[in-house]
Order: structure tokens, then sequence, then C-alpha cells
């Protein structure tokens, strides 16, 4: 090979140019060294990582992803690992961790073989042939079964339990799963933004609950205006009732104040009119009932039209965010509109019951007690910020944990119990092989037991010792995992551990393809000032 | 009421934004409890740009309606829950709810604390009533790291966000092209959705009333964001969302640039610099009513212009710069906010951009105003005592469309003495009096003049040199306010400013359109990058296009 570093030093004299060997320990120390970082946080016995900022403030999390992503990496691979693993998450919404893992553990076992002279690109070519073989051995591995309701709960559950405390968990597992089921459709996409997720600052994570209705963190903004109202037909609008000024009577066209006036004025009939109308609307369908009417507007009111909304008696929010709109006709029927022009009793919604809710300097709006929602709302409660934070995070993983078993229709048993096979499967498989590329199968193999051994270590249990109990008994035929509370083994599927089939099916993907690609490097230049190779710390 | 909500995209933007919110502090009349009756009247409304709230210890708040984005690492010493704080410190934490975590399964990641200014830890001290206020003057500030360091006021906890994916002065992964900035608000808002958690905050409360009932006007939006690193994009992505739901408001833009953001040393920084501005240019002055170029002063300026006369400026520094610019966009939007007869930013916007064509506009500020407290002020001189800060040309034959030029702390009284004996009334005296500047004249112009001078909290560089205690000039040798290194220690100074559209502009354009016009983008990879946000040959060429047909539109 022609020394590519001095051609790249004769062009620029100040670079530094790592070489071949060089250049490949940086990587596997920096890749390592993340897996450091995150090895304590896998599985439900992971510590929890406390986050201090230069500043004071916390942040509790035990996910991977938002590990990664608050903490401040200088090393350069490792920050690119992080990139990588998280925009896994981004996909699938979990896995993060495991994927730093096997990526540390895959450049640790090629370690060996590099050291003892064996090219990385026969180690990689070995890794592509083991990666497509644990993907076969996944699909026959993932069992297909029928998705229902006791499943959703087994496979949130994992998930969650990895996330946060268990007494948390286990809250927020029925809540994660009903509410997905509410929006959920036979043959459709899920579309999770349709389920609402509120945080109010009060009380204990444990009473975080699912609504089914909408919560929105605004309430009415009139002194008249009811705060309670039942049986309320709902208004969804996107319809300005605001004074606004237009383009031409700006200050430069007017010469007199009243000239001034005329225009206000008649750009004021014109909201009028929009008024007008919506009151109509109401007197229409509430006569002289006791029916209320709610108008839930995405655009502004002004104080003159939320005066003359609440004469009428008429419940307004103003300014809700845009994805009530969609939520709101999902929750109460009706059609949201885009101007007041075809308003009639068929665009209309119904809730039982409208209620504000004051909480501080926070008002919040509860649309409850509707027909066949189909979406919903999860109310996160808490103490302070950095809790609501990290329930907040663990629900998002769990709706997307749910989600994805009801649209892969197959889940993998979980608690090791897949990496302990997938191992004895790859080295049955090496034997087919034949030449070098043996080598990158057993490191691939050797590598992917990270897995059980990290998450026994965890569990205060000897890696070692577990790992062994395991592999015994996956020949004699069983399908085991961890036992984290007794450190022997159980049978996943009858204790309904499931991780997700796209889940794991990403990690051994995106985990052979970050290794191999940084195997493969074989020369790191920095044109900058700092030094490579006063980088290798993490801070 | 008629409230305006500042946005802050950047670093730099930052440390303006501190300086003009530390301004709006020491703007605040404070009373005591007890004398109620001789209320001092409040010059200007701060609820225009401040709102009411409360903790949840039902403790009230007062706090701006500013949203201030910066990278990870940006915010330096601020504690974004201070003021909202519901729990005991770090230290008591394991007591607290969080005993359902088995505490020997924490571990705990402690950044390096960040080290707090002097200034900041006098502030604590104050609070604590270990220091007092007379003395926050000895403390030293030009040694500032970041605009947090000489940060005075309290935030509400949603008014700070950090962006997604960047550090702060990451060689690695610096944040510095355009199309990073569009992506990093999409990957951003996916994760924090900062626009409807933390913005609608601010807009929803607003009722945009005036104080005539009869009619409302909408609500304004002032915009401060860096414009020569990913910044520009950032805010481009961010006001394309907010135009769709406020399709009427009126947005003031001031685009911010400097020295150590316009990176120079290699051919490749100055295009990559050139096409950020362009782009932020073209997009920016799209979506804002008025779109503000802002460039901090530098050494060159300081040594063609008189200016300097009463100011020390360190050009190098972005805590001095950062000053003279709030300087500027504080009192331009002043007569928005003043009590009595306050002028409305639409108006106010709309008759400076009346062909609604122009929307690039310039700012210029003389800070201090030079004027003498003890004989008729000689404002006849050949120089404007305005630094243009949008352009750093100006030329005899530019044409100004319009302008809105606010000068504070000419009190007509001092003018009495003159009008006597004349037909003149002291008003009359200061109307001629400022006739005689040396500032063009447009056929829209607005001249505003107000007493009420620019305060001088502690916080700002103690660079006047010369000035009474009143910040004007000086006549003694050595005043008594003169600190050992030769500056003067002021409360407030008379300053003047100027919004303006002007056909200076043209020179900028210009200027710009030459350094795009032979970038091959194709070159620069990184903007057309493989993600959300990238910027293709395509949109390039237009934005050069663009930059033509602006420059046809002053050029007359």
């Amino acid at each position: 090979m022609v020394s590519g570093g001095s051609a790249v030093s004769l062009i620029n004299p100040n670079s530094e140019v790592a070489r071949r060997g060089q250049a490949l320990q940086l990587n596997i120390n920096g890749a390592v060294g993340l897996m450091e970082v995150v090895r304590s946080n896998l599985g439900p016995k992971g510590t929890i990582k406390m986050l201090v900022s230069g500043a004071g403030d916390i942040k509790l999390t035990k996910d991977g992803k938002v590990l990664l992503s608050e903490m401040q990496i200088q090393n350069p691979t490792a920050a690119m690992i992080a990139r990588a693993a998280t925009a896994q998450d981004e996909i699938t919404g979990d896995g993060t961790t495991s994927i730093v893992m096997l990526v540390g553990e895959f450049m640790k076992q090629a370690d060996r073989h590099i050291s003892e002279g064996l090219h990385p690109r026969i180690i990689t070519e070995g890794f592509e042939l083991a990666k497509k073989e644990s993907l076969n051995f996944l699909d026959s591995f993932a069992i297909k079964k029928d998705i229902d309701r006791e499943l959703l709960i087994s496979v949130a559950r994992t998930s969650l339990r990895t996330k946060v405390h268990r007494a948390l968990a286990d809250t927020l597992t029925e809540a994660v799963v009903d509410a997905v089921l509410t929006i959920y459709r036979e043959n459709e996409p899920i579309d999770l933004h349709m389920v609402e997720i509120m945080a109010m600052q009060h009380r204990s994570e444990i009473d975080t609950r699912l609504v089914r209705g909408l919560v929105m963190d605004h309430g009415a903004r009139h002194p008249d205006m009811p705060k309670r109202v039942k049986d309320a037909f709902v208004l969804t609008l996107n319809v300005s009732l605001e004074y606004e000024k237009s383009e031409v009577n700006s200050g430069f066209f007017y010469s007199s104040a009243e000239q001034r006036e005329k225009l206000v004025e008649s750009e004021r009939k014109f909201v009028d009119e929009k008024l007008k109308k919506i009151v109509e609307l109401k007197r229409q369908v509430c006569g002289d009932t006791n029916k209320g009417f709610v108008i839930i507007n995405q655009k502004g009111i002004d104080p003159l039209s939320l005066d003359v909304l609440a004469k009428n008696g008429i419940f307004a929010l103003r300014r809700a965010k845009r994805r009530n709109m969609e939520r709101m006709q999902l929750i109460c029927g009706g059609v949201a509109q885009n101007s007041v022009d075809d308003l009639s009793p068929d665009v209309l919604g119904w809730a039982g019951l409208i209620y504000e809710h004051t909480l501080g300097e926070e008002k919040f709006t509860f649309v409850e007690d509707v027909k066949e929602p189909s979406s919903s709302t999860i109310l996160i409660k808490g103490p302070n910020p950095h809790t609501i934070h990290q329930t907040k995070d663990a629900i998002r993983d769990g709706l997307r944990a749910v989600k994805n078993t009801l649209e892969d229709g197959m889940v993998v048993p979980g608690a090791g119990a897949f990496q302990v096979a997938l191992h004895s499967h790859l080295l049955k498989f090496k034997d087919s092989v034949k030449g070098r590329v043996k080598a990158g199968i057993t490191s691939f193999a050797e590598g992917v037991l990270v897995i059980p051994k990290t998450l026994a270590a965890n569990g205060g249990f000897d890696p070692m010792d577990v790992l062994v109990t395991m592999q015994e008994e996956y020949e004699e035929g069983h399908i085991v995992g961890v036992d984290l509370q007794s450190g022997e083994t159980l049978d996943p599927i009858a204790e309904g551990i499931w991780d997700n089939y796209r889940v794991v099916r990403n990690m051994m993907q995106n985990s052979s393809v970050i290794a191999t690609n940084f195997l493969l490097v074989d020369e790191m230049m920095r044109a900058g000032r700092s030094s490579l190779k006063a980088d290798n710390g993490m801070e | 009421m008629h409230e305006i909500v500042t946005l802050q995209f950047g670093h730099y933007a930052n440390f303006v934004g501190t300086h003009f919110w530390n301004t709006q502090e020491a703007h605040f009349n404070y009373q005591q409890p007890g004398d109620e009756e001789e209320t001092k009247p409040e010059l200007v409304n701060h609820d225009c740009l401040y709102r009411i709230g409360m903790t949840n210890k039902g403790v009230e708040t007062y706090t701006p309606r500013a949203l201030i984005y910066d990278l990870k690492g940006g915010f330096g010493s601020i504690k974004k829950y201070k003021l909202y704080d519901s729990e005991p410190a770090q230290g008591q934490y394991n007591q607290t709810q969080d005993l359902s975590w088995d505490p020997s399964h924490m571990e705990t990641y402690q950044e390096p604390a960040y080290q707090r200014s002097a200034y900041q830890q006098h502030l604590e001290d104050e609070e604590m009533g270990l220091a007092t206020e007379a003395d926050e003057d000895d403390v030293e500030l030009n040694a500032t790291n970041t605009w947090s360091d000489f940060n005075r006021v309290y935030f509400h906890p949603k008014s700070m966000v950090t962006i997604s994916g960047y550090q702060m002065n990451s060689e690695f992964m610096p944040f510095d092209v355009f199309s990073y900035g569009r992506a990093a608000f999409t990957d951003t808002e996916k994760e924090k959705d900062t626009y409807d958690e933390n913005l609608r905050l601010f807009t929803e409360e607003c009722d945009q009333l005036q104080a005539s009932p009869a009619w409302s006007i909408s609500i304004g939006f002032q915009v401060l964001a860096d414009v020569l690193n990913g910044w520009g994009g950032y805010a481009t992505s961010y006001l394309e969302q907010l135009r769709e739901d406020f399709p009427k408001a009126t947005i003031v833009t001031y685009g911010l640039s400097d020295d150590q953001m316009r990176k120079t040393s290699t051919m490749k920084e100055r295009q990559i610099g050139a096409v950020n501005e362009t782009l932020a240019m073209t997009n920016l002055s799209t979506l804002s009513s008025l779109y503000v170029p802002v460039r901090a002063p530098s050494a060159r300026q300081r040594a063609a212009d008189g200016w300097s006369k009463n100011i020390r400026i360190d050009t190098s520094n972005r805590y001095h710069t950062s000053a003279f610019i709030s300087a500027g966009i504080d009192s331009a939007l002043l007569p928005c906010r003043l009590r009595r007869s306050p002028v409305f930013m639409a108006d106010m916007i709309g008759s400076l951009n009346w062909r609604s064509i122009t929307t690039v506009g310039t700012l210029s500020v003389g800070l201090p105003f030079p004027f003498g407290s003890s004989k008729l002020p000689e404002l006849v001189g050949q120089r404007s005592p305005l630094l243009d800060l949008s352009t750093l040309k100006s030329d005899i034959d530019d044409k100004v469309f319009s302008q809105s030029v606010v000068l504070r702390g000419l009190e007509t009284n001092q003018f009495a003495k003159y009008a006597v004996g004349t037909q003149y009334s002291p008003s009359d005296v200061v109307d001629n009096l400022l006739d005689t500047l040396a500032i063009e004249k447009s056929l829209g112009d607005t001249r505003i003049s107000t007493p009420f001078k620019y305060p001088i909290p502690t916080s700002f560089p103690r660079f006047f040199q010369g000035l009474t205690p009143e910040g004007y000039q000086a006549f003694d040798r050595s005043p008594s306010n003169t600190r050992e290194d030769g500056t003067s220690k002021v409360e407030s100074v008379p300053t003047i400013s100027r919004l303006a559209v002007s056909s200076t502009t043209r020179w900028h354009l210009q200027s710009l359109s030459d350094s795009v016009k032979r970038v091959d983008l194709r070159l620069l990879p990184q903007f057309e990058g493989d993600g959300p946000g990238g910027v293709s040959t395509d949109e390039f060429a237009d934005a050069k296009e663009t930059l033509l047909d602006m420059y046809d539109i002053y050029n007359e």
C-alpha cells in the first residue's frame, strides 16, 4: 500500500496522521470506552445514572439514548458510534445500549485476532457472513403469536422495566398498551402522535395515568366563561378570531386618525361576521337546553371576540396545538373547520364533560367522557422536572415497543435467550465455512454473549456461572434466559419476557455494520490543533 | 396591551440578548412597598416584554417573554429551574421521593461544575445579604467568557432550550453550516417539541389588545439570530413554522455577526461563511417584516470614525461589542414600549417598509449621543453621530427611503433658558437643534425624542470615558466619577438610534453577491448533506438570484 499518510502531510504539513495499527487502536479504545460507560445501564437491574450538568441541573436516566445524547463525548470514534446508535432509537425506539455494547465487544474480540496478525478485512468478511446468518436465525427463533392485550402488556413491561423503577414501570405498562390500542385500526399504520403526552408537575410519578380523552395545557382566557361544561358540542376550528392588520392599511397610508379608525372598524366587522356565524350555530344546536358549546381554535381569539363568545355561554380555547386539531376529531368526532363558511351541526363533535384545572400558573383543560375515542392522552405526574422527563422518555419507548409488536406480528424471547441460542448456532455455522474467515465468525459469536453476561453481572451474579448454566440448558433443548431475581435460568416464554423483533434485527444489523466500518479504517487525520493521541479519554 | 415575544438563536445572539434583558431590568422602577402613594410614573410598559407567572408554591414571577436557544454547554452556569425550584438541592436528594430507586444502583456523572463568574458570585452574595449592590461596580467583567457570566435576569424554565446534537466549541462537529441548523431544528422539535411546549406558553397568553378598545394589533416578534453559522438555518426553519401560525404578525429580525463568527483563515471558511450569510439573508428577509443585518463594530471602523471619543471599546471582545449592539436594539423599538402614546410595532415597521418589498433595513447607533450638560449642545457637526452597524459603509449618494430615529436624553426643560426672549418654545429649540443633525432626511421620517435615557446596569461594559454620571460630556479634566483606569462611572447615557430602509443596503448586497458569485456548491458538500435540511444547488442558485433582485430594489 502506498503510504497515504505521507501524502497528506505533504499537502498539509500541520495535519496529524494516525496510520494502520495506530488508527485501529484509537477506534477500538473509543468503542470500548463508550461500552464501559453504558455497560451498567443494561437490563432491568442496570443502574440509574444521575447526570449533573455544569450548572447543577439534574437529569436521571437509565436510557442509553438519553445518556448518550446528554453526555459530552469528546472522543471522535465514541461520538460517531453514539450517533449511529442513537439513530437506531429513531427507527425502533429501543436498543441503543445494546448496540453500543455489541460494537464495543465485536471490536474487542476482533482485536485479539488482529493483534495476532490477521488482516481486519478477513475479520469483517467473517462478520458479514455471521450477520447474515444471525438474521436468518432470528427469523426462525422469533415467535409468531396472536397479538392480544396480554402479550402487548408483557412486551411493554419488558421494555419499561429497563428504563424506570419497577413500581413506575408497572404503572405505565397498562397505560401505554391501552393508549396504543385506542388508536390502533387493523391494517392501518399506527401514528403515535395521536397519543398526547401531557405532564403536570404535581404529586408522584405513580399517579401517571391514561385519560380516555384529551388534556390540553391551556384554559379559557375570559373570566366569564364556564369552567365546567357538560354534554357539550365541540367545534374544532383553525380560524383567526382576532383583528389583524392587513397589508394595505400600514401606517403610511392613512393620513388622519379618523381614517385609521374607519379602516380598523371595517376590519373589525370582518371578525364580527365570523363570530355571528358561530353564535348562530350554537343557538341552532343548543336552543334553550342546557347543552354546552365549546370551541377549540388553533388560531388566536382576541379579547373582544372572547367577550362575545362568553356572553353567549361559549367556552373557547385559543392557540391549540396543531396536532390537537386532529386529535379532537378522533376523540369527539366532528370535522375541523378552516373557515366559518360551512358551519353546520354535522361538523360538530361531542363530549360528555369538559373542565378546567389550574395548577400554579398552568391551566389544563380536560375533554372526557367521550364515545369511543380513537385518540387518548397519557397524563404524567411527577414531583420535579427530572422525574417527569424520565417518565416521558420511558413512555415514548413503551409506546414504540407496543407499536412495533403490533406491526411485526412476532416477538423474540428476551432475557438473553436469543443471544445464547445465536452463539451456539453460529459456532455450528462456522464449521460449514472454510478458511480464515472463521475467526471473524467466532469473534462475532463470542461478541453477542456480552448481552447475557452483562445482564447477569448487573444483577450482581457471576456472569460466567450464569452463562455456563444457560448454555448447558440450551443444549438440552430449552429456551432459557437469565433470572435476575435468583441468578438461575428462566423460561422467557413462560415468564412473558419479550423483545421486539425489529429492535433485535436492527441491533444485529447496525452493530455489525458500525464495527466493520471502524475496523476497516486504516488512517485517521486531523488538520486542527488538538492532538489525536491526547484524545483517548472521555469526559 | 401590545405583546412582543423575543426569540434568540445562537451564542452571540444571547450575548446581545443578555445585555438587552439586563437593561430592561434597569428600566424597572423599583419601589418600596410602603411608599405607594408617591409612585413615580413608569415610562416604559414592561408588560410588553414581560409576563406575570406563578410558581407551584404560589410565588408570583415576572419573567421575560423570551425563548433562548443555544448549543449544549452554551448556558454556562445558569440553572434552568432556579426560579421555579420545587425540590431540595442535590445534597438532600436521596431523602426525597426517589427512594423508589435503589440508591446502591445509582451512579452519578458530574460534569465539571461550571466556574461561576465573580459577578455571578457577587449577585448571589447579595441575595444572601453578604454583599451590597453598591459594590457591583468593583467586580471585574472584561474577562467574561459567556453570556451567562453577566446575566442578571431570572428566566422562566421554558425560556431556555438546548438544541439537539451539537456542543459548544466542538472541533469534531462544529455547528457552522446553514444546513446543519435546519436539520437541528427538525431533530430538536422531534425530541422536545419546543414550538408547542415552549413558544406556545408565551404566545397563547398574548391578548394583542391595544389601549384603545376599538382595535387590537397583532403580536410582535423580535428575533436575534447569528447568521454566519448553523443558526441562520435554525432561525429560518423556526420562522417558517411561525409564519404559518402568525401570517400577519410583525417580525423584526436582527441577523447578527461578529469577527469571531466570521472565520476567514482559509478560502473555504470564507466561502462557507458567505454562503451561510446569503442563505440567511434571503430566507430571513422573506420571512420577516423587517430584516436588519447587524455587524459588531470593528477595529477598522473605530479608527475611521470619530465615534470612539467617549467610548473605549475592545472590538475583539464579544462582551463589549454585544453591549453596543444591544443599546441600538433597545432604543430602536423603545417607542413601541412607551407607556404614553406608544407607536405600534406594526405601524412602525409598516411605515419603514412602506413599499413592502424593502424588507432589509439598517440599524445605526450613537452611544453615547455626544451632548454637553452645561452649554448649548453642539449638535451641528460634520459627522453624523450615528454608526451604521448594518452596512459598515455610507455614501453621500445614499438615499434613505424611510427612517425612524429615536433620541433619548434630551430634556426639554434643559433648553428653557435658550428660549427666553425668543419667539420659540423650548421644544422648538430642540426641534431646530435636531434639524441640524448630520443625518440624511427621507420621505418617511419619524422622529421620537424622549427624555428617558439609556440606563447602564453594572453588568454593562465599563467603556465610557469623559462623561458625567448622567452620561453627558464632561468638561472637567477628571470628573469625580472617573475610575482608576480612566473610565467614567455612569448611571445612564443619552443615545440616538435609527432604523432605516436605505439605499446603503445595496453595498452590502453587492459585496455579498460578489463573494458567492463564484462559489461552486458542489465543492462544499456539507451544504447538500444527506439528511433533511440540505441545500440543493438549485436552492443556492435561487438565493443568488434573489440577492441580485434585492440589489436592484435598493439601487435606485
